[in-house]
């Protein structure tokens, strides 16, 4: 573990003000940031291996504190979440020194992964495993027919308490005015949500967006399978526009922008 | 009276509801025309009549599926004659993938439809309108309509 930290130290040396880093203090992870003066501490500091939506922090500290350069250690989903981000202008990657964290292979069963390490980035610690060939729940559904499908969502769905943790926890998620809050499409109060629009405007709003990294479904009380929804629907704008989120800094999201660049000849 | 009554609901259970967004500046312009000719189709569709198809979010149309809508048809300009250039580049897009997307939820693809009716075209208007009704009737009510029982019982 302290050689992860020891790498991170030599890499950002010099190039950061502060470290974000999910540390364990007394069996409790919790996020922490470390500034560049109290840097020693980091000796001591025990990494953690919990997933935590850090991304999130960095958006806000960004928005707040725009010049700030902050160390970071990120996987695989976490740098794909940073990259698709600064497609929206969320994140601003120029300040930030990555350093990658290959994932476990026991990780990768645990999360379901297909994508367990940051391609691309320079300085990345740990073996490279390989990701799961195929999420499970997905295959399942998918060899559903259609009415079986939509019986399928709504015994899913029912089991929703609306607290809203999926939004909540998404790196993804940084509208400030949500649609799942807007009383004209989600009736405010009604548990569980009238299918279809809850879940399904989120999975709308997901597609192409979503980096798969399996946060809401870990988080989710009702054990929803939130994310192979939102796979099911990355997979169709893969097939379609030949995009995948959080994968390469160059391409955009076909639901962005217009311009010259939307080819749409080939769908008449 | 009684017994009318249940056949009054019976007939309403039955019968198809269509929702379609029509473009103001080609395909309500292409209704019209259908109109004006009086040209013969059903006529239970309620039209919404937006600026242009790519207004039309795909929350709309999950939003009507809600409302217990059977079938949803987006009809605008053809590409190139967008009043907005690009607005219906979008909806090409859009269209296509929530097709898709619709099969993976579970609600049958057909009951979207994407047309470009120019307002010269009554006789497509009408025609499509023909025909999507047909197609709506023979895949049946939708089955997030309310007055289904199926879905909730799970
Ligand atoms: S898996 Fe869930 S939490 Fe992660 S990016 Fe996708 S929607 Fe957001
Ligand atoms: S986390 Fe689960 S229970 Fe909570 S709102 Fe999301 S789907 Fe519903
Ligand atoms: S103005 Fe008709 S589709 Fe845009």
């Amino acid at each position: 573990m302290s050689d992860i930290l020891q790498k991170l130290k030599e890499i950002a040396d010099g190039k950061v003000d502060a470290f974000l880093l999910v540390v364990q203090e007394d069996g409790v992870s919790l996020p922490q940031l470390i500034p560049i003066d109290e840097m020693d501490q980091i000796d001591h500091k025990e990494l953690s291996d919990l997933r935590y939506p850090l991304v999130k922090i960095v958006e806000e500290i960004q928005e707040r504190f725009p010049n700030a350069r902050i160390g970071l250690l990120v996987r695989g989903c976490e740098y794909r979440a940073l990259i698709e981000l600064s497609k929206y202008s969320q994140i601003n990657l120029d300040k930030l020194v990555l350093v990658g964290r290959a994932c476990e292979r026991n990780t990768v069963e645990k999360c379901a992964c297909l994508y367990p390490y940051p391609y691309g980035l320079e300085n990345v610690v740990g073996e490279e495993n390989p990701g799961i060939e195929a999420d499970p729940k997905l295959v399942e559904i998918e060899g559903l027919d259609v009415s079986e499908k939509l019986r399928y969502w709504a015994s899913q769905f029912e089991k929703c308490i609306k607290c809203y943790g999926c939004r909540n926890i998404c790196p993804l998620c940084y509208c400030k005015e949500c649609s799942l809050e807007n009383p004209g499409l989600v009736v405010p109060g009604e548990v569980p949500p009238t299918l279809p629009a809850f879940h399904f405007l989120r999975a709308l709003d997901m597609a192409g967006r979503c980096v798969e990294c399996g946060l809401c479904e870990e988080v989710c009380p009702a054990g929803i399978p939130l994310r192979s929804l939102y796979r099911a629907l990355n997979k169709i704008m893969e097939d379609q526009f030949g995009y995948k989120p959080g994968h390469n800094l160059d391409e955009r999201s076909p639901f962005i922008f217009l311009g010259e660049t939307s080819d749409v000849e080939h769908l008449i | 009276m009684n017994k009318e009554g249940t056949a009054e609901k019976k007939d309403e259970r039955e019968e198809i509801k269509i929702l379609a967004f029509l473009c103001n500046w080609c395909s309500y312009a292409g209704a019209d025309l259908a109109g004006v000719s009086r040209l013969q189709y059903p006529a239970k569709v309620l039209d919404v009549r937006v600026m242009c198809t790519g207004t039309v979010s795909p929350y709309f149309i999950i939003k009507a599926f809600q409302e217990g809508i059977d079938g949803v048809l987006v009809a605008g300009c053809h590409i190139g004659d967008c009043h907005y250039l690009k607005g219906n580049y979008m909806t090409a897009k859009r269209m296509r993938f929530l097709k898709e997307a619709l099969n993976v939820f579970g609600i049958e693809k057909e009951r979207l439809r994407l047309e470009w009716v120019s307002a010269a075209e009554g006789e497509k208007f009408a025609s499509v309108i023909r025909d999507f009704t047909e197609q709506i009737k023979a895949l049946g009510p939708s089955p997030l309509r309310k007055d289904r029982e199926e879905v909730a019982k799970v």
